[in-house]
């Protein structure tokens, strides 16, 4: 039998046991919860608690093998939290303590059943925390109340949900049970006469959460910096810290753990495996498509428009390093990453593969997590470069050529449609006098707070981009001028409420913006569109600023046909 | 580096044992005797000479390391290498575990792909 029919037969049979596993999980669960009613009738006995700890420690070891992982980590929160009942040597539990235990089982219940025991072995990755949408719970542990307040108030001004610790002791009983998006801590105090840095390398549940990890500090030194990476820390921010760079750090570590709508073509002869690559891309949150028949490769690619090729390198008629060479004949995919599925242990082939422009191999058996994790570092790694070159450094904004072109685009489709579309261009008001008050860096800060609202509060669908220094457009299809406007009003109430800080100082920003809708004005093209509205947002500045202004109450109607 | 070609296999978790045998066979090419409890490895050691021995650490009655002792004062499998799996995962816990005599411990949940990478690799530590 060769390693490829090796593999698939293991997978197979891997598959079948998941589902008598998940099919056993009732039974597990009500063994469970007939320990948890003895426990109700009678004192309890350590050995009762022993009893109870075992089968949760069981159920936290199998499932996670069995590629359950969100069970695994859950029943072993359980597991840690009667252990330490037992470790405190008081054995009885009262009334509030078995029902919150009972609470814990049904969570757990509750997400075994959502689990689909057909879907392939990583399917329960897509339950994990970190490919979940763009999170906004957050968890401040600050020891300053007065600081965690006004920390508290900026970040929900971004949308955060916040919830407040005093102390990393709180944070850490509160990472037993539940899990935020992320954590920022203030590594500047000192706990159980450790300092905060040392304390949180000892607070094991909040070490073992997967929410990126953000430090505040006062030091810049070397030795502090290596300290909150060694800690897994996922950005390191010097006191007094800007709430909004802090937002948009965040941002982007979210973005690189979650990549909406990346697709992956995969190019394989032997349809089963194709299946199960394209199950394993699917239960990461890909969209993976596969093809059969190697002539269809443009085809296919132009339909699909794959940001990542897997290509196994023997298919019948063709090798895979023949197929890449027609691939690079047009030049639209010159640049496409290619990732080959090979059995090849052969240095020689590989190298030539490379030559020919392969970006990387997996070698057969592939790992479904090996495959999930080569897969997205190379989604990351072709989006990092593209955004280099349509992106705005500062914000990841669309840069000035490229959003003009979107308006022309959108502006476009909207008359072919016949549905609205909204153009709105807004400015920052007295930005000489921010960065003349408090430098260029500090704007840097407010430039790239407004791109993170804007971001935040429009729609997946809406484009937004930086058309100059302090001047943004954005871009709402299917989005009539009145609900624009009162989008872009809250927006802006919102800006008003975020406080940036230089040197202690303490300052707001405002913005002024112009709108205008195809419904209004269907005779103008995009071009046209842009010039409007910027009449309209230069009415905003002259009408005294911080304040929207829609086309269709200052243009005439000659100027409607502009 | 000593080459394994025999594991007697114990964990009393039906689906574990199950798993982890077809991994360890089909995967790795290796003889799996698999039993559910200490009392019938004890008995399985009359017909079957293993070059390793995985050891749940948690088992009822007779747990992991009382099974291993046991194995360990026969004459014939005094120095059987053994590894315990676990679901221990605190460190102070795993290197108890390193102390009751086991050249590894491997933790659960364990990867069903790359299991028999591991026993190879704990092989060239032989």
């Amino acid at each position: 039998m060769n390693s490829k029919k090796t593999a698939e037969n293991f997978n197979a049979a891997l598959q079948q046991l998941k589902e008598s596993y998940t099919a056993r999980l009732p039974e597990d669960f009500a063994k469970i919860k007939h320990t948890l009613n003895e426990l109700d009738n009678q004192s309890c006995h350590q050995s009762q608690l022993e009893n109870l700890r075992q089968l949760f420690h069981k159920m936290a070891g199998t499932s996670g093998t069995f590629g359950l992982s969100e069970l695994g980590l859950k029943a072993r929160a359980i597991e840690r939290k009667i252990n330490q009942k037992i470790k405190s040597g008081r054995y009885e539990l009262s009334a509030d303590e078995i029902s919150e235990l009972k609470t814990d089982l049904d969570k757990i219940v509750s997400v075994s059943t959502v689990m689909d025991a057909s879907a392939s072995f990583e399917a329960s990755e897509k339950m994990m925390p970190a490919v979940e949408q763009l999170g906004n719970r957050l968890w401040l542990i600050e020891d300053d109340q007065l600081l965690a307040n006004e920390l508290k108030r900026q970040f929900e001004t971004f949308g955060y949900s916040t919830e407040v610790f005093h102390s990393l002791n709180d944070a850490d009983i509160a990472a037993q049970k539940q899990e935020p998006d992320a954590i920022v801590i203030d590594v500047m105090f000192e706990e159980a006469k450790l300092n905060a840095t040392e304390k949180f390398g000892q607070s094991s549940n909040l070490q073992q959460l997967k929410c990126p990890i953000i430090f505040m500090s006062a030091y810049d030194d070397f030795d502090s910096r290596i300290r909150a990476v060694q800690l897994k820390a996922k950005g390191y921010f010097l006191k007094p810290v800007s709430v909004p760079a802090i937002v948009n750090h965040l941002r982007r570590v979210f973005e690189a753990q979650n990549l909406p709508g990346s697709s992956i073509l995969i190019v394989e002869d032997d349809e089963d495996l194709a299946q199960h690559f394209k199950l394993v891309l699917e239960s990461a949150g890909f969209e993976a498509k596969y093809l059969l028949e190697p002539e269809r490769i443009i085809e296919l690619l132009n339909e699909f428009n794959p940001e990542v090729v897997l290509m196994d390198l023997h298919m019948p008629g063709y090798s895979g390093i023949e197929l890449a060479g027609v691939i690079r004949q047009h030049e639209k995919w010159m640049s496409l990453p290619i990732l080959y599925l090979s059995a090849e242990t052969d240095i020689e082939i590989q190298a030539n593969a490379l030559e020919q422009g392969a970006e990387d191999f997996l070698t057969k058996p592939i790992n479904d997590v090996q495959l999930i994790s080569t897969v997205r570092a190379r989604v990351i790694r072709t989006r990092q470069l593209d955004e280099k070159i349509s992106r705005d450094g500062l914000t990841g904004l669309l840069k000035h050529a490229v959003i003009k072109e979107a308006v022309n685009h959108e502006v476009t489709r909207s008359h072919r449609n016949s549905k609205p579309c909204t153009v709105v261009m807004l400015d920052i008001d007295h930005f000489k006098a921010v960065n003349d008050n408090y430098g260029h860096a500090i704007g840097d800060v407010v430039i790239s707070a407004i791109s993170i609202v804007l971001q935040q509060r429009l729609r997946n669908t809406d484009i937004i981009g930086r058309y100059g220094g302090e001047e943004f457009v954005a871009v709402l299809p299917e989005c009539s001028a009145q609900q624009a406007y009162n989008i872009f009003d809250n927006i802006r109430q919102s800006f008003n409420q975020v406080e940036f800080t230089s040197d202690n100082k303490k300052f707001t920003c405002s913005f002024s913006a112009g709108l205008i809708c195809t419904e209004d004005f269907p005779g103008l093209n995009g071009e046209e569109m842009l010039v409007s509205a910027d009449t309209s947002l230069y009415h905003s500045k002259k009408n005294g600023r911080n304040q929207i202004t829609s086309a269709s109450d200052i243009l005439t109607p000659m100027d409607r046909s502009l | 580096m000593a080459q394994i070609n025999n594991i007697l296999l114990v964990d009393d978790d039906s689906m574990i044992r199950q798993l982890a045998e077809m991994s360890l066979s089909q995967l790795g090419g290796f003889t799996v005797k698999a039993c559910d409890s200490g009392k019938s490895a004890l008995l399985a050691l009359q017909s079957f000479t293993p070059d390793i021995v995985l050891l749940d650490s948690n088992m009822p009655e007779m747990d992991g390391p009382e099974t291993l002792s046991k194995i360990h004062s026969t004459t014939d499998f005094s120095n059987l290498p053994a590894v315990f799996i676990t679901g221990e995962t605190r460190p102070d816990e795993i290197d108890k575990l390193k102390a009751l005599g086991a050249i590894d411990v491997i933790v659960k949940p364990f990867d069903p792909m790359t299991l028999s990478d591991q026993i190879n690799a704990i092989s060239d530590q032989l």
